[in-house]
């Protein structure tokens, strides 16, 4: 199963890189959500997990959620909300779009495999 | 109203840059009297615009070996690239204001931060018309050290 982070911040990816390798995912990365839907054109099958940041340039991470769960193919696939956004009506905003989970920043490896593993199970 | 903002902010960010730099750093850092350990040369900005009901802006500064060592606590990369580092401060003000952002919500302050951007120069300073109001503070854990300065315009 592979794990699709998608975060404008190359650290964050990092990050999140090292917690799929940590659980044993495979990783794979895109730093807006326009490469992101591209990317999954070609690849949505191979992705088990997205993990989407909320604030990014081009498209927020809401509005790239509300376009996965508008298409039949992206749909199925979890999206954890990996975000600074703590606002309880944006958290609800986002779990009644379709989001699977949400893990506000700062975390810590530990809460962020944790999540991913809530996500996965 | 302006008064009581630059206050409320002043002692929420205080709190959250130290919450943020321990929960994804793992690193306790201190308040310290004043900016005498930030190196002047080398420094790294990340700098945040406060728009819509209240303007100003929010600005991170460090020296770039304490972005190194942010960077290294962050990620494990032994030896960041120059975009990293930047990217490392940028997501670090991302983070702070978006902790203060609730925290202020909760005093009945609205503010809105909008993406950081960051600067990277020699002796960087910023300097703002008079009538501007501004508070600074410095965090310390003897080894990095960050400086916080919030503008009102």
């Amino acid at each position: 199963m592979k794990i699709l982070s998608v975060d404008d911040s190359s650290v964050v990816r990092k990050i999140i890189k090292s917690a799929a390798q940590v659980l044993g995912y495979d990783f794979a990365e895109a730093e807006n959500g326009v490469d992101a839907l591209s990317f999954l054109e070609d690849n949505y099958r191979d992705i088990g997990l997205i993990l989407l940041d909320w604030n990014m340039p081009q498209i927020t991470g809401y509005d790239v959620l509300v376009a996965l769960k508008n298409d039949a193919r992206f749909a199925p696939i979890p999206v954890m909300m990996v975000t600074t956004e703590s606002e309880k009506k944006n958290i609800i905003a986002a779990i009644k779009a379709g989001a699977a989970n949400y893990l506000t920043k700062p975390f810590n490896m530990q809460e962020l495999t944790t999540k991913i593993m809530e996500c996965t199970d | 109203m302006a008064d009581e903002l630059l206050n409320a902010m002043h002692k929420i960010f205080d709190g959250a840059i130290s919450q943020v730099i321990a929960a994804s750093a793992g690193i306790d850092i201190f308040k310290a009297e004043e900016d005498k350990l930030i190196k002047k040369t080398d420094t790294i900005a990340a700098v945040i615009s406060i728009s819509k009901e209240h303007q100003g802006l929010v600005i991170i500064k460090m020296s770039e070996k304490t972005a190194k060592k942010l960077t290294l606590y962050m990620t494990g990369e032994e030896e960041p690239s120059r975009d990293e580092l930047l990217d490392c401060a940028a997501e670090l003000g991302n983070m702070f204001c978006g902790v203060s952002k609730m925290r202020l919500a909760d005093a009945g302050f609205s503010v809105f931060f909008e993406v950081p951007f960051t600067v990277k120069g020699e002796n960087l300073d910023f300097h703002f018309k008079k009538g501007t109001q501004e508070t600074a503070s410095y965090f310390t854990d003897g080894d990095i050290s960050i400086s916080l300065k919030i503008i009102l315009f």
